[in-house]
């Protein structure tokens, strides 16, 4: 059971390898910046960026899963991180683009 | 090229039956590691694709040749993009750099060159580091110098705020504009649009699940026109760019950068800079009597290697090498300097020269000057039919005021030794009154310099403490000018902020009545 676990396992890497899955990585968010009309966020000391959606000219939608769509909030015109996700260990999901971006797309909990 | 075109004329065809088409395409770069191009093309029917090419003066993009040949060979029309550094870099450095790497890339039927203008990876807001006017006078110098060496306008592609910031200076270059709306003809709001009437191109995705690219997300593009409108704009089959360029005194060379296509015979790595034309002549030119840097490989030379010289230069590490072997009946081959000779005084002619071989025939390297514009040749400054073993310096003057001069020199040739001819440069002497005179009689070191300082040593006249120094680069461009303070003969200068790419240069140091002229390299 173990080995055909390790083998359903080690397949699952492949896969997701060869067919450009999404990646994934789990920290906190240490700042937010504005970054190409869009927002950079430095997890673990990576550069990420969060997508306005497409047709928002208020800029104030993210391209994320609707529960953490409220992960940027607007105060005097700047945006900063929602308080009530600061020091809160999370797992984001991304693809890079052409320019190498590591652009996020979901955020979810981190169950540990 | 042709091909190419008619299969996007029949793409065109059958949408004109079915559904107008949206002309799509990607961008692309190292992190799409090395698409399948034909999915690209025939799969996702992606028309069009910019690879990176470069980035700043450093970073040549390890796929950027992959995806042009392999884009292009799948009927994609390619083209090639570079990532800005103005935080960094000069813009004539960059401009160099890139044309460096893909300036053989721009022709006729290709995607004009792009310059991709950002926020720097560093996060800092580009905007945050100049003034507006300050940007734009950056980004106006990259353009001109990329299409002042290619021959082809860029485009300019950059977000919303940054379009906005520039303001209407820029406006004549078309814009590729980045907004991921996920639609690819919707017309872009005025934020992502600045003062531009309209857009080009526009980056609609940045999510883009294409055939043939398993990396993932890639950038959507899509083009603002329909299908002859593309094809007009990526240049019809006729070159659209046979133009003619003249450069100015001082012009030099060491043939260092990759040479560019030449538009008028519509042939890769033809010229060694847009200031030249390529022509052949002779009785049964094969395709083999042709002017190329000396480490060319392409098809107009059966087998480079065959008549190659040693050392291949003798400044740098390329030189201009004529190649006919195997060598058709007496073939020729031209290679024309087109250049204002207005400035007043003596115009020198200066190459280094070899021809390794003992009496073919026939042979006969001459070098012709042209007054009114290549239509006659009826001076002969030069004509060498000796053999010369090892790289030999070559001069002559001319007193030729013409505006529209073209220096040409042409090899008429039977054996299985190559020309070549290196370092080139023509300067002039001002006579009058007022003679500046040239002097040698200077030291300049370290040399090759790594770029960062420039020292000199010379017979200073004690009346002038301070010389006026150019430099100036291989397309005769004033790449630096300072004022410098002579003490006791010596002197130090800055060269950092210049930002020269590796390659060869002139000093051109003025002191009262004395010239000092040095080619210097930096490494």
């Amino acid at each position: 059971m173990k080995k055909t676990r390790s083998i359903i396992a080690v397949l699952s890497i492949i896969g997701l390898t060869a067919f450009g899955q999404d990646k994934t990585i789990t920290g906190k968010i240490q700042s937010v910046d504005p970054y190409n009309d869009e927002f950079r966020l430095t997890i673990n000391d990576t550069a990420f960026v969060l997508i306005v959606q497409p047709n928002d000219a208020s800029k104030k939608k993210f391209e994320v899963n609707k529960e953490y769509k409220d992960i940027l909030v607007e105060k005097k015109g700047k945006y900063e991180l929602n308080s009530k996700y600061a020091e809160k260990t999370l797992v984001f999901s991304y693809y890079v683009n052409g320019k190498g971006w590591k652009c996020i797309k979901t955020i979810e909990p981190s169950k540990k | 090229m042709k091909k190419q075109l008619l299969v996007i004329t029949a793409i065109a065809s059958f949408s004109l039956c079915s559904t107008a088409q949206t002309i799509l395409g990607v961008d692309v770069s190292s992190y799409q590691g090395t698409p399948t191009w034909s999915s690209v093309r025939n799969t996702s029917t992606k028309l069009f694709a910019w690879a990176k090419a470069t980035e700043g003066t450093t970073i040549a993009d390890a796929d950027f040749t992959y995806n042009e040949t392999n884009g292009t060979s799948a009927k994609v029309v390619m083209g090639a993009y570079h990532f800005a550094h103005p935080e960094t870099n000069t813009a004539t450095a960059e401009a160099n750099y890139f044309v460096s790497i893909a300036g053989s890339y721009i022709k006729a039927g290709n995607l004009p060159p792009a310059l991709d203008l950002e926020d720097p990876p560093s996060g800092t807001a580009l905007t945050s580091y100049f003034t507006s006017s300050a940007l734009v006078a950056w980004v106006q110098a990259w353009m001109t110098a990329v299409q002042n060496a290619t021959g082809v306008k860029p485009i300019l592609y950059t977000t919303g705020s940054i379009a906005n910031y520039l303001g209407t200076s820029l406006t004549s270059y078309p814009l590729w504009t980045a907004d991921p709306d996920g639609s690819p003809t919707a017309t872009p709001s005025g934020t992502y649009l600045g003062s531009w009437p309209t857009w080009t191109f526009k980056q609609y995705s940045w999510n883009v699940t294409v055939s043939g690219i398993t990396s993932g997300g890639v950038d959507g593009d899509s083009y603002n026109g329909d299908t002859a409108q593309f094809n007009s704009f990526i240049g019809p089959t006729v070159p659209p760019v046979c133009k003619t360029f003249y450069t100015t005194v001082p012009y030099s060379t060491s043939f260092e950068t990759q040479w560019i296509y030449d538009s008028c015979g519509q042939a890769d790595q033809r010229l060694p800079d847009k200031f030249w034309k390529s022509s052949i002549g002779g009785t049964t030119p094969d395709g083999d009597d042709y002017w190329h840097r000396d480490d060319y490989t392409g098809g107009d030379w059966s087998s480079p290697t065959s008549g190659a010289y040693t050392p291949a230069a003798s400044n740098g590490t390329y030189s201009a090498r004529f190649h006919n072997d195997p060598p058709p009946a007496g073939s020729t081959g031209a290679l024309d300097l087109y250049i204002n000779l207005s400035a007043a005084g003596t115009k020198t002619i200066s190459f280094d020269y070899i021809h390794n071989e003992a009496s073919p025939s026939p042979f006969k390297f001459d070098v012709v000057l042209s007054t009114d514009g290549g239509k006659t040749f009826t001076d002969t400054l030069m004509r060498i039919s000796a053999q010369v073993s090892a790289w030999t310096n070559e001069s002559v003057t001319t007193t030729a005021t013409s505006s529209t001069g073209v220096i040409r020199f042409i090899v008429t040739d039977k054996g299985t030794s190559d020309v070549g001819i290196d370092n080139l440069s023509v300067s002039s002497t001002p006579t009058g009154i007022d003679e500046i005179t040239t002097n040698t009689d200077m030291v300049v070191y370290p040399n090759p310099t790594d770029g960062t300082v420039l020292n000199g040593l010379f017979m200073a006249d004690p009346a002038f403490n301070t010389m006026e120094v150019h430099i100036y680069d291989m397309m005769g461009r004033d790449v630096l000018t300072q004022q410098v303070e002579i003490e006791r003969g010596r002197f130090s200068m800055a060269l950092a902020n210049a930002h020269l790419v590796a390659g060869t240069y002139m000093f051109v140091g003025l002191s009262g009545s004395e010239r000092y002229i040095k080619t210097i390299m930096v490494k």
